[in-house]
């Protein structure tokens, strides 16, 4: 059986004032059916860019896809027509966008916007459209769902916008849900509603899930499979609970240890990543965090290192510098 | 004038109430509490956390502590001496020692400044020292916070969010404050970033012994910086104690809620955030009493409806809003 989603070798690069930059280099991941797979890294590694490569969203004609394969359900959306690609999204794949904001349109009512939303999918009346809206917005927990139909965002507090966001993704039963920091200007309270709820209905629909985020914490509570990316690179990956307890490679390694805990004690130094992160333009073939470590030059003029699987599906790209066995 | 102990700040019953306006005749329709009596000290060179969900007025705090707004009853003693109202000469003087960093310190930055004139900035308005002298200064305040040299010609939106925070914590120190507020100043910033900034704020507090209000939604990065945490919710400050004490005894249903979804970076430890119900009420009109004993549904909420509910002292150092639903009675 195949998965899901199943990105191959997938290289985006986007033309700059500064030349080509090679934004995602190389990347392949899988999200398995009923699965929950958290992308994580640093601000500016590609997360999102891997995201908008896969819906086919890149800002054209700055962003390309250069190489790679990114076979959903079996079928490569490279190669499918425009049309498709349209049924896709938003249809097969549903999306949360990091920032709500901009996606809502501030003059439309909610229910507006979810009834076109959903009728841009499926063949349905008006109606029909309208039940299954205050069906998806009772779903997510809105208390009101009618009162919310004629609502306008502006008048939504973040959490409730968020929620209607995750209607509008569901909408059309998706099989794949891609959320790029879904809970991010939320508050703790609130973003542990939406991330339960993400849970939820993903067990409810046996949707596959594709998680973007930077906090670790909430990998480590709502995600199967954790991939690690740095500098446009997947570092390591495996299921959640073998990388947080024995990550492989320094840089999850210092991830992982640097993140703040409630368990630590009270006024204390932060471990910290060596280094500074590198600027996109500069960033060498070799290995990326040998190049941030400021190692030899020696090391750096290595070519890219391999991967290695140490463990069942638990993979590590294995630079002599910065995985030691 | 009175002299308020030993502590560095003290802040007594501190309102901000602005009225709020609407319709045609812009006739007063109610009354927005961004900060309800509010009472807080910190001693000289010690860091008070102050934690609290979005729109709790956390900033609002922080703005009438560095008398960017006016509070509108409460007392605030800095040295032991009444700043509630001072205005002109003893103002300037006291922005020499009260600084803030403000939550976005990229858009706070005015664009057209070079970094070099932005650390400057506050020397000049005090007039300390000569050109040379205020150059100098600027040159040893961005290697302190570990800028390369050549920041000084550059301008902000060539630097990155975590290096913006650091200019803005230069610029901060230029004057050697005595209390830095700091609003959300980290939450942004990735996690390596964030520990370094965190380090760097450690440090000077180390090397300078100067107090720090600090002030966040992350609990986990609160507790790493403070040595007392106050909780915020809603304009009043719920619950206050040493950092320690309220993450082991957390005594308000709050504070529990609010500990309760910081997501645990565990995988085996299988994580039950307290499920609150509906939304933070509206800082407009907010009710008498409890404003969050409906959220947890407890069923002694309505007992607190229309009290005035006192702030006490349970045990040494450890400081409740008392009320029927939400702590220990
Ligand atoms: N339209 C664009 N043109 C040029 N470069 C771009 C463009 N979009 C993204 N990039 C570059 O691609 C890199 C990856 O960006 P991306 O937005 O994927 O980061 P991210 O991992 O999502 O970060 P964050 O956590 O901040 O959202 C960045 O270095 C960015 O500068
Ligand atoms: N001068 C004012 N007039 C009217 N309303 C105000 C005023 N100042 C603050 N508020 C309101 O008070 C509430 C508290 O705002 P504040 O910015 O202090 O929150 P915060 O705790 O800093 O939140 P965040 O974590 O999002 O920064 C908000 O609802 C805000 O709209
Ligand atoms: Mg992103
Ligand atoms: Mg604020």
């Amino acid at each position: 059986m195949s998965d899901l989603l199943d990105v191959r070798g997938l290289v985006t690069s986007f033309d700059t004032a500064s030349g080509w930059i090679r934004a995602v280099d190389d990347v392949s991941l899988i999200v398995g059916k009923g699965k929950t797979v958290g992308l994580v890294g640093e601000s500016g590694c590609g997360k999102t860019v891997t995201a908008m490569s896969i819906l086919d969203l890149l800002e054209k004609p700055a962003g390309h896809i250069l190489e790679g394969e990114i076979l959903f359900k079996g079928e490569d959306l490279r190669k499918v027509s425009a049309k498709r690609m349209r049924e896709v999204r938003g249809g097969e794949i549903g999306v949360v966008f990091q920032d709500s904001r901009e996606i809502l349109n501030p003059s439309h009512r909610i229910g507006k916007q979810l009834i076109n939303a959903i009728r841009l999918h499926r063949k349905i009346s008006r109606k029909q459209a309208k039940m299954r809206a205050l069906e998806l917005l009772d779903a997510v927990g809105i208390p009101d769902p009618r009162r919310m139909l004629v609502s306008f965002p502006y008048q939504l507090s973040d959490g409730m916008r968020q929620r209607v966001m995750i209607a509008n993704a569901l909408s059309c039963d998706p099989d794949l849900l891609i959320a790029d920091e879904p809970a991010m200007s939320l508050d703790v309270t609130v973003q542990a509603q939406i991330l339960d709820l993400i849970d939820s209905l993903k067990e409810k629909f046996e949707m596959g899930v594709l998680l973007i985020t930077h906090d670790l914490g909430v990998v480590a509570q709502h995600c199967d499979d954790v991939v690690v990316m740095y500098a446009g690179r997947i570092v390591e990956h495996g299921s959640t609970r073998r990388v947080y307890s024995d990550p492989k490679h320094a840089y999850s390694k210092g991830l992982l240890f640097s993140m703040p805990r409630l368990t630590n004690v009270c006024k204390h130094y932060f471990q910290t990543i060596p280094g500074h992160p590198i600027a996109n333009e500069n960033l060498v073939s070799g290995c990326r965090f040998c190049q941030r470590m400021d190692r030899d030059k020696s090391v750096l003029l290595r070519t890219r290192p391999e991967y290695l699987e140490v463990w069942g599906d638990h993979w590590v790209e294995v630079c002599p510098e910065c995985y030691k066995g | 004038m009175k002299n308020k102990g030993s502590d560095l700040l003290e802040i007594d019953g501190l309102c901000i109430h602005v009225p709020h306006r609407s319709g045609f005749f812009r006739l007063k329709t109610g009354v927005v509490k961004p900060v309800d009596e509010i009472s807080l000290k910190i001693p000289p060179g010690k860091t008070l956390g102050l934690v609290g969900e979005s729109g709790s007025g956390k900033s609002a705090l922080g703005k009438a502590i560095v008398r960017l707004s006016q509070p509108s009853s409460g007392k605030i003693y800095f040295e032991g001496r009444d700043i509630t109202r001072v205005r002109g000469r003893k103002l300037r003087a006291l922005r020499k020692k009260i600084q803030m960093v403000f939550q976005d310190s990229k858009s706070s930055l005015n664009p057209r400044m070079s970094v070099g004139q932005l650390v400057e900035e506050p020397l000049r308005l005090q007039k300390v020292g000569r050109g040379w002298q205020r150059r100098a200064r600027v040159a040893e305040l961005l290697e302190r916070v570990e800028l390369p040299r050549n920041a000084m010609r550059k301008f902000p939106y060539e630097f990155s969010a975590g290096q913006c925070q650091r200019i803005a914590i230069a610029r901060a120190l230029a004057l050697d404050p005595k209390l830095i507020v700091l609003d959300g100043s980290v939450s942004d910033l990735d996690v390596s970033i964030q520990a370094q900034i965190m380090n760097l704020l450690l440090d000077l507090q180390e090397e300078k012994g100067m107090s720090y209000l600090f002030m966040s939604h992350d609990f986990s990065v609160v507790k790493h910086m403070s040595d007392m945490v106050a909780v915020m919710y809603l304009g009043k400050v719920v619950e206050m104690a040493p950092a320690e004490v309220i993450y082991q005894q957390p005594l308000h249903a709050y504070t529990k809620a609010f500990l309760s979804g910081v997501p645990n970076p565990s995988p085996f430890e299988q994580q039950a955030p307290i499920a609150l119900q509906g939304d933070v009420p509206s800082a407009l009109n907010p009710p008498a009493g409890c404003a969050f004993g409906h959220r947890v549904g407890h069923v002694r909420y309505e007992e607190s409806l229309g009290q005035e509910l006192p702030f006490e002292e349970v045990t040494p150092g450890h400081w409740l809003l008392r009320c029927p639903c939400c702590g220990p009675i």
